[in-house]
């Protein structure tokens, strides 16, 4: 995957009529790193106080920076590395109304791509990972991987533990603590989420009686934020679609740029092709399939 | 004999006239009014763009491009889960040794078909099953690496953005008006109002294309999209349960 949550930024800046900044560096000697680094853009379009830019051309000192103040055709900003005369220096900023009223921030608008991102990794469930979690003797209860919609495997030295329910162990009569050895999981229903940062949590059965390593087979889902120079997780061909959704939100927010048609249409668009996705990848049998629920008597 | 047998015309892979992206991009700007360069857009983030994501589209409808792979891929050893190759979307079939055809399956089959299929290992595989849109998988763990060839539904372009117009459009000529169609609607959509409500015609016009299109992928090959010959393609009752 390739593209980069500016470059679906961009494209919704061309549909809301936004200025954004596409242009070199025109600095005559090599710049950075430091505080407050002076920046001559060959254009200042879309560059005010507060705008976040990607500056580089390499993979090396690309960087996404803040720009501290403007005066004239130059702009200062905190670099990290150092960068050369004409590198590439963009952004979609959304300037309209900054910097008091502004219609759209950046921050905002990223926020957008990164929900609607994960909304299409839920609705299609299209990326997938393997993970190895370690076991301990005494402790029935994991915490899913971080960037986990669903464990859809559990496998414990290459034989799959049935997947059953809390309800279905319970109701089985089956002695959880026996230590008869690994035989099926079970999503917690009573996880301690109130405490913050706590994620869910599945369980084993039986009791593990020594310590060991399972495999967790589970759909992903993206980062909860995401930087404008940040890769999407999403396949190529199909970021097109996460255009859609943000523009959906972005012009069914209340205010100046709300258009019902617009929104409405973009709202369609999104579903409608999440939805071949979704058709997609049944034909392909890309997904992990349904996972049956057994009794824990029965595994 | 005339047509689209000869040189002199530009010819595509496929014996049709438009060949790359920068070919169609004067007649999307021919449906929007406007002369190229643009004056109201971007010839290349928003015209070039709307042509690719066209294209997109059309692969997620037809499931085409269907590429058969030139060069063999090298499974790797000691693994289970392999990489998609660069540019392949959705996996359709792998060839082993004389090219003799992988039987297709799911993680859940694997499951039911062997317990603990997982840990064994061999020289050839037996099985494949898709894992997403990033990966696959194989049957047994190979002891060392194995030449296989893969057929796959491809990105239409595998190049990443900015695009240049000189990516090959490697569709059939049927699906260029289409194309066409889907870029002077979308280009449309931010000037919004009656423009962009008049463009919902031509946006049908792509869809209904893109739909006759997919009945001739179903008649190339009614079973790509199922599991092995003969499976059903639905979700059995077991499964489902």
């Amino acid at each position: 995957m390739s593209t980069i949550a500016n470059q679906i930024l961009v494209d919704c800046s061309y549909v809301m009529i936004e200025k954004f900044c596409n242009t070199t560096v025109a600095n005559v000697a090599p710049y950075g790193p430091g505080l407050a680094v002076s920046i001559t853009p060959a254009s200042m379009v879309g560059i005010y106080p507060g705008a976040l830019l990607v500056l580089g051309s390499s993979a090396v000192n690309v960087e996404v920076v803040n720009v501290v103040s403007v005066a004239g055709a130059s702009f200062t900003a905190n670099l990290n590395n150092q960068h050369q005369p004409g590198e590439i220096l963009y952004g979609a900023t959304f300037p309209s109304g900054q910097p008091t009223a502004p219609l759209y921030t950046q921050l905002e608008m990223l926020a957008y791509l990164a929900d609607v991102q994960n909304d299409f990794l839920l609705k299609t469930h299209c990326l997938c990972a393997t993970i190895d979690q370690a076991i301990t003797t005494g402790n029935r209860f994991y915490a899913l991987p971080p960037d986990a919609i669903r464990v859809e495997r559990i496998s414990l030295h290459g034989l799959e533990l049935w997947p059953t329910a809390q309800a279905d162990v319970d109701m089985s009569g089956v002695d959880v603590n026996a230590g008869d050895g690994l035989r099926s999981w079970f999503y917690d229903e009573n996880p301690n989420t109130s405490v913050a940062g706590t994620l869910p949590t599945f369980g084993l059965v039986e009791l593990p009686q020594v310590n060991d390593t399972i495999r967790l087979w589970y759909t992903q889902h993206g980062f909860h934020s995401l930087a404008l120079n940040d890769q999407l997780l999403v396949p190529d061909p199909l970021t097109y679609i996460l255009k859609y959704g943000v523009l959906a939100r972005v012009f069914s927010k209340d205010g100046d740029q709300r258009d019902p048609q617009k929104a409405d249409y973009c709202q369609r668009r999104y579903d409608f092709d999440t939805k071949l996705v979704q058709i997609f990848m049944g034909e392909m049998e890309a997904t992990l399939g349904k996972q049956e629920q057994m009794t824990a008597a029965t595994a | 004999m005339g047509g689209f047998g000869g040189g002199g015309f530009g010819l595509g892979p496929y014996g049709g006239v438009a060949s790359q992206v920068s070919e169609l991009e004067n007649r999307v700007l021919d449906r929007l009014e406007e002369t190229n360069p643009p004056v109201f857009w971007n010839l290349a983030d928003e015209i070039r763009t709307s042509v690719v994501e066209a294209m997109n589209v059309a692969m997620l409808i037809t499931g085409e491009p269907q590429i058969r792979a030139i060069a063999t891929t090298t499974l790797a050893a000691n693994q289970v889960l392999q990489s998609m190759p660069v540019g392949a979307l959705a996996l359709l079939r792998i060839e082993g040794p004389n090219g003799v055809s992988v039987k297709r399956t799911t993680l859940f089959d694997m499951d039911k078909l062997s317990p603990g299929w997982e840990t064994e290992t061999g020289d050839s595989i037996d099985f494949w099953f898709p894992f997403g849109f990033t990966q696959f998988g194989v049957h047994p763990k190979l002891t060392a690496g194995q030449q296989v060839i893969l057929t796959y539904v491809a990105f239409p372009v595998a190049t990443p953005r900015p695009y240049t117009g000189l990516e090959p459009i490697i569709f059939q000529e049927e699906y260029t008006e289409g194309f066409v169609d889907y870029g002077s609607h979308v280009n449309r959509l931010k000037e919004g109002g009656n423009e962009f409500q008049q463009s919902i015609a031509a946006y049908q016009r792509f869809l209904d294309k893109m739909g006759e299109l997919s009945r001739f992928a179903f008649r190339k090959g009614s079973l790509r999209f199922t599991r092995t010959f003969g499976s059903p393609s639905l979700i059995t009752d077991v499964k489902q349960r």
